[in-house]
C-alpha cells in the first residue's frame, strides 16, 4: 500500500515529465543539467530522480543520464582548496549540456539547495565559479536560447534547506511540511494534475493574449522606493507558462509558473527600482537600489552585499542592463503563503520581477532566428547571465503606454486591473 | 574523541592519497565507479566526502566526483525501449579522457553487489557491457597501457555489497565487518600503514626483479585438475606494485596489492587449468569453470552457473579467448588467509595465483608501450578490449619455472614462494 507521500512524489514525476518536459519518444533525458549555484542534482533527492527515470523510460526515452551533486564537497572545495584555484570547473557537466540541447533533447534542471551552504565564504571565489560556470555554459545557453531542446526547472526540498524555510517546526516535520508546500504550488494534490495545469496554462495565456493585443510601448512602475519606466522593444511578445522549441515540443520551463513576462528594451529604461525580498544567490543580496539612465544601471546600492552586487554588475556589458519584466499578481498562491524561499524559482512567482542580464529571445518576434547583432538592434539585452530580482508588492501599480501616450491600469495595488 | 571505525577510515583515505594514488600538490582528482558498473557512488557520500577533504588538504586543486547510481542502470532494464540498449553518453567518457589527457590523478572505487542484476536480461546486460568497453577502449588503453596518470582503485564498504560477503551476519553488522576486514587486508590496522605498504611494495619489488633476471621461457603449474604451461615471450617483465606514470609519478594502482605478474606469449598456452573461485564479470558470477588451451587459444570450456556468460566473454574478440596475464602470489597472503570471498575483483585477485583472458599490459614487455598492436601481438602479447581474471591459485598448487637451457626450478611449492630473495 503506497503512502500519500509516495503517491503524491510519483504525481509529481510524472507532472514534470509530461507538463514540464512534454518528454517525446526516443528522446535523451539529462536530469541535474549544472546551473551557476549547483553542478548537479543532490543525491538526497534519489528517490524522486528514479521515480523521473522510471516515468521517462516508460514514455519511450531512449537514455536518461543524471548529473548528481553533494553539497559537502562543493561546500569542503570553499573550505580547503587553493585560493587560486576557484577558475577550475568541471566542464564535462557543460559539456554534457551542451551535447543534449544540440540534438534537440531534453533536460531538467533542479532548484534544490541549502540557500546558506557558503554563508561565511569569501564572494569573490563565489564571484569566480559563477562566471566560470557561465563561460563554460555559454554554448549550451546559447542553444536553448535559440529554441534547441525541451526543459524545465522544479523545486524539490532538501533537509538543510527545509531548516531554513521551516525553523519553527519540529526538525523531523520540516522536510514532510516542504514537500506538501510544493505538492500545493504545484497542483500535484488535484485529482488530475495533468488537467489542472492544462486550465492554469490557459487562465495565464488569457492575459498574456490581452497584453499582447495591446502592444504597449512602455510600462510605468510605481511603488515606494520605485519610479520606473521601461520601455518596451517593437514586435515583444508576452509570454507566460509555456514555450516551443524550434522543432515544435511544447513545454513548461518552470513549474510552478504564476508569471507573464517579457522582453524590456534594453537601451529605454529609466528612473529608480527598489527590491522586495533578498535576491537569493549564493552571495544574499539584500535591499537592492537601482537608479536606471538609458537603459543603464547608473547608480546601485544594497543594504546587504553591495560589494557583491557592484561587481556582478560589470560581469559584462549585458550585466547593468535588464532582460526580462514579469508580472505576478500579489494574490497569487505562492505570494499568499507568505514564505520566503529563498529560491528564485519559487520567489518569483510570488512577485512581479524584472532580471538583470540576457533577455529571452522567444519574446520577441522572430527573436530565435536572429543573430546576435539583429537581437541587439531589436533591443534585445545580452549577457552571460539572467538574475530575476522581486519588485512586486501590494503596492505596485503598473501602467501601460500606449502609442500614443495615454496610460491605461495593467495592475493597481499588486493586482490585475484588467479583465482578460 | 571519533571512534576507532573512524580513525581507521581516516588512515585508510590518507593511504589511498599517498602511498596507492601519491596525490601531488596542485594536481585535480577525479573519483569514478570503476568500470562504470561497479559501485553506487551515491551509495558512498561520507567516505567520498572524507576523500575530497584529505585531497584538498594535501593540496589537490580540483576534486571532481562522478557520482552515479546504479540503481538507475536497473530502472533503465527494466523500462526502456528495448532496442535503445546501444546509446551512450559519451561525455562522461569524455570527462575521463580529460582528466587522463592532462595528467590528473585518478581514483576508482568498487563497491559491487554481485547479484545486482541477477534478474535481468543477460542480452541487454550484454549490450550495455558491450557498448561500454567500446566507447572506453582509449580510457582503458592510456590508463592500462600508457600508464598516462597516478591513480588506483580501491574497495569501500557498503550494504549492497556486505551482504553477500556477511550473510550469515546480522543485517546491521554487515557494512561495519566489510570496513573492518577492508582495514585488515589493506594493513590499515598497523601501527605505521604508511610504513607498512612502503615495505611491502619493496618486498613485491625484490621477488619481480628476481623473476626479471631469470628470464623463464616457461611456467608449468601443477595443482588438483590444473595441468598447464604457459610459454612466456622474450623480453617479458614481471612488474608488480608499483607503476610509474608518464610524468614520473610512482603510484600503486591496485589497493590492496599483493602480486607479482606479467604477460604470457599469447600463442603458447597448453593444457587445462581450474577455476578455484567464482568469475566475477562486472557484477555477474560464473562458477566452476574449467579451460582446455591449445596453441594459446581456448579450444574448450566446463562451467556451472554461468556458462553463457562465459561463452560471451570468450567470442567478445578474437583476443578474448588467449591469455594477457599471470600473476603469482602466496597462498599466505592476508586476503587469502581471511578464507572470504569478496565478490570483488581487486581484492579476490589478490588472494590466489591467476591468469586473465583479454589483453596482455604493454608495461609487461620491453618496449612495449612504444609498438603498434601489431608489433605487440608479433613479439606475443595479446590485444583484447577485455581482460578478465581468473582465480586458479590455491594451497595446493606448484610453479615451476623454465629456464633458457631447459633446466626445471621451482617458483612455488604448494602456493608458497620457493626461492629465496
Amino acid at each position: 500500500m503506497k503512502s500519500e507521500f509516495e503517491k503524491n512524489l510519483e504525481k509529481y514525476a510524472e507532472l514534470i515529465v509530461k507538463v514540464g518536459l512534454n518528454l517525446q519518444p526516443r528522446q535523451r533525458l539529462l536530469i541535474g543539467a549544472p546551473r551557476s549555484s549547483a553542478y548537479g542534482v543532490p543525491i538526497e533527492l534519489a528517490p524522486l530522480v528514479r521515480l523521473i527515470t522510471k516515468n521517462a523510460y516508460q514514455g519511450g526515452a531512449k537514455l536518461v543520464d543524471v548529473l548528481w551533486e553533494d553539497d559537502q564537497v562543493r561546500l569542503i572545495r570553499y573550505q580547503h582548496a587553493p585560493r587560486d584555484s576557484f577558475e577550475e570547473y568541471p566542464t564535462w557537466r557543460t559539456n554534457a549540456k551542451f551535447e543534449i540541447s544540440k540534438n534537440d533533447d531534453a533536460m531538467l534542471l533542479v532548484a534544490a539547495r541549502n540557500p546558506d551552504l557558503l554563508a561565511g565564504q569569501d564572494s569573490d571565489l563565489i564571484l569566480t565559479t559563477h562566471k566560470s560556470f557561465y563561460k563554460h555554459n555559454k554554448p549550451s545557453a546559447d542553444l536553448r536560447r535559440s529554441g534547441m531542446g525541451n526543459w524545465s526547472i522544479f523545486p524539490a526540498p532538501v533537509k538543510s534547506w527545509a531548516d531554513k524555510i521551516f525553523p519553527d517546526i519540529p526538525s523531523t516535520e520540516r522536510i514532510a511540511k516542504f514537500w506538501d508546500v510544493i505538492f500545493d504550488i504545484c497542483r500535484v494534490k488535484e485529482e488530475d494534475p495533468i488537467t489542472a495545469w492544462e486550465k492554469h496554462i490557459n487562465q495565464l495565456a488569457a492575459r498574456s493574449d490581452f497584453l499582447n493585443r495591446k502592444k504597449y510601448i512602455a510600462l510605468n512602475y510605481n511603488a515606494p522606493g520605485t519610479d520606473l519606466t521601461i520601455g518596451l522593444p517593437k514586435g515583444h511578445v508576452w509570454k507566460c507558462a509555456n514555450t516551443t522549441t524550434k522543432s515544435g515540443i511544447t513545454h513548461t520551463v518552470n513549474l510552478p509558473t504564476e508569471e507573464i513576462y517579457t522582453i524590456p528594451h534594453k537601451d529605454k529604461v529609466e528612473g529608480v527600482i527598489t527590491s522586495t525580498k533578498p535576491l537569493p544567490l549564493e552571495a544574499f543580496i539584500d535591499g537592492l537600489k537601482l537608479k536606471f539612465s538609458k537603459g543603464k544601471v547608473v547608480e546601485a546600492s544594497a543594504t546587504k552585499g553591495e560589494v557583491y552586487l557592484k561587481k556582478l554588475l560589470k560581469t559584462d556589458e549585458g550585466a547593468s542592463r535588464i532582460g526580462e519584466v514579469a508580472l505576478v499578481p500579489h494574490s497569487s498562491p505562492i505570494s499568499q503563503l507568505g514564505i520566503l524561499f529563498y529560491n528564485v524559482l519559487i520567489d518569483e512567482n510570488a512577485s512581479c520581477h524584472i532580471a538583470l542580464g540576457n533577455g529571452i529571445k522567444a519574446c520577441l518576434k522572430n527573436g530565435l532566428d536572429m543573430s546576435k547583432e539583429e537581437f541587439a538592434a531589436a533591443g534585445g539585452n545580452q549577457c552571460l547571465f539572467h538574475i530575476d530580482f522581486m519588485v512586486g508588492s501590494e503596492k505596485m501599480n503598473i501602467d501601460g503606454i500606449k502609442q500614443d501616450g495615454a496610460a491605461e491600469p495593467i495592475m493597481r495595488k499588486g493586482e490585475w486591473a484588467f479583465e482578460a | 574523541m571519533s571512534s576507532e571505525f573512524e580513525q581507521n577510515l581516516e588512515k585508510y583515505a590518507e593511504v589511498i592519497l599517498k602511498v596507492a594514488v601519491n596525490l601531488q600538490k596542485g594536481q585535480r582528482l577525479y573519483i569514478t565507479p570503476h568500470g562504470g558498473f561497479n559501485a553506487s557512488l551515491i551509495n558512498l557520500v561520507p567516505f567520498i566526502e572524507l576523500i575530497a577533504k584529505k585531497a584538498y588538504q594535501l593540496g589537490a586543486r580540483f576534486v571532481e566526483v562522478l557520482w552515479n547510481d546504479l540503481q538507475l542502470n536497473l530502472i533503465r532494464l527494466q523500462h526502456a525501449p528495448r532496442d535503445s540498449f546501444e546509446e551512450f553518453a559519451t561525455w562522461r567518457r569524455d570527462a575521463s579522457l580529460d582528466f587522463i589527457k592532462k595528467g590528473d590523478a585518478g581514483l576508482s572505487i568498487l563497491a559491487s553487489d554481485p547479484h545486482f542484476f541477477d534478474d535481468q536480461d543477460p542480452e541487454l546486460i550484454n549490450t550495455i557491457i558491450k557498448t561500454y568497453v567500446k566507447h572506453y577502449k582509449d580510457v582503458s588503453f592510456l590508463l592500462n597501457q600508457q600508464k598516462a596518470r597516478n591513480g588506483a582503485v580501491i574497495s569501500a564498504s557498503c550494504d549492497s555489497w556486505a551482504k553477500n560477503v556477511f550473510p550469515n551476519l546480522p543485517p546491521d553488522k554487515r557494512t561495519a565487518k566489510l570496513w573492518d576486514k577492508i582495514f585488515e587486508i589493506c594493513r590499515i590496522k598497523q601501527k605505521d600503514p604508511i610504513l607498512a605498504w612502503k615495505n611491502h611494495v619493496k618486498q613485491l619489488i625484490v621477488r619481480s626483479n628476481y623473476l626479471n633476471e631469470k628470464q623463464y621461457t616457461t611456467l608449468k603449474l601443477k595443482a588438483p585438475g590444473t595441468d598447464l604451461t604457459i610459454g612466456l615471450p622474450e623480453g617479458h617483465i614481471w612488474g608488480s606494485a608499483k607503476s610509474t606514470s608518464q610524468r614520473g609519478i610512482d603510484y600503486v594502482s591496485n589497493f590492496p596489492t599483493e602480486e607479482i605478474y606479467t604477460l604470457p606469449h599469447k600463442d603458447k598456452t597448453e593444457g587445462t587449468v581450474k577455476m578455484t573461485k567464482p568469475l566475477n564479470y562486472r557484477g555477474n558470477l560464473v562458477e566452476n569453470i574449467r579451460i582446455t588451451f591449445s596453441k594459446g587459444k581456448v579450444i574448450e570450456f566446463e562451467a556451472g552457473k554461468g556458462k553463457d556468460l562465459l561463452d560471451k566473454i570468450i567470442k567478445t574478440d578474437e583476443g578474448a579467448s588467449k591469455l594477457g596475464e599471470i600473476a603469482l602470489l602466496p597462498h599466505s597472503t592476508p586476503i587469502s588467509q581471511s578464507g572470504i570471498l569478496f565478490y570483488n575483483g581487486l581484492i579476490d585477485e589478490n588472494a590466489s595465483n591467476h591468469i586473465a583472458l583479454g589483453f596482455a599490459f604493454r608495461s609487461c614487455l620491453k618496449g612495449g608501450k612504444e609498438m603498434s598492436d601489431k608489433e605487440f601481438m608479433a613479439a606475443g602479447g595479446n590485444v583484447s578490449l577485455i581482460h578478465v581474471d581468473c582465480m586458479i591459485g590455491s594451497g595446493e598448487m606448484d610453479v615451476d619455472g623454465i629456464t633458457k637451457d631447459g633446466k626445471t626450478e621451482p617458483i612455488m611449492r604448494k602456493g608458497e614462494w620457493a626461492f629465496n630473495v
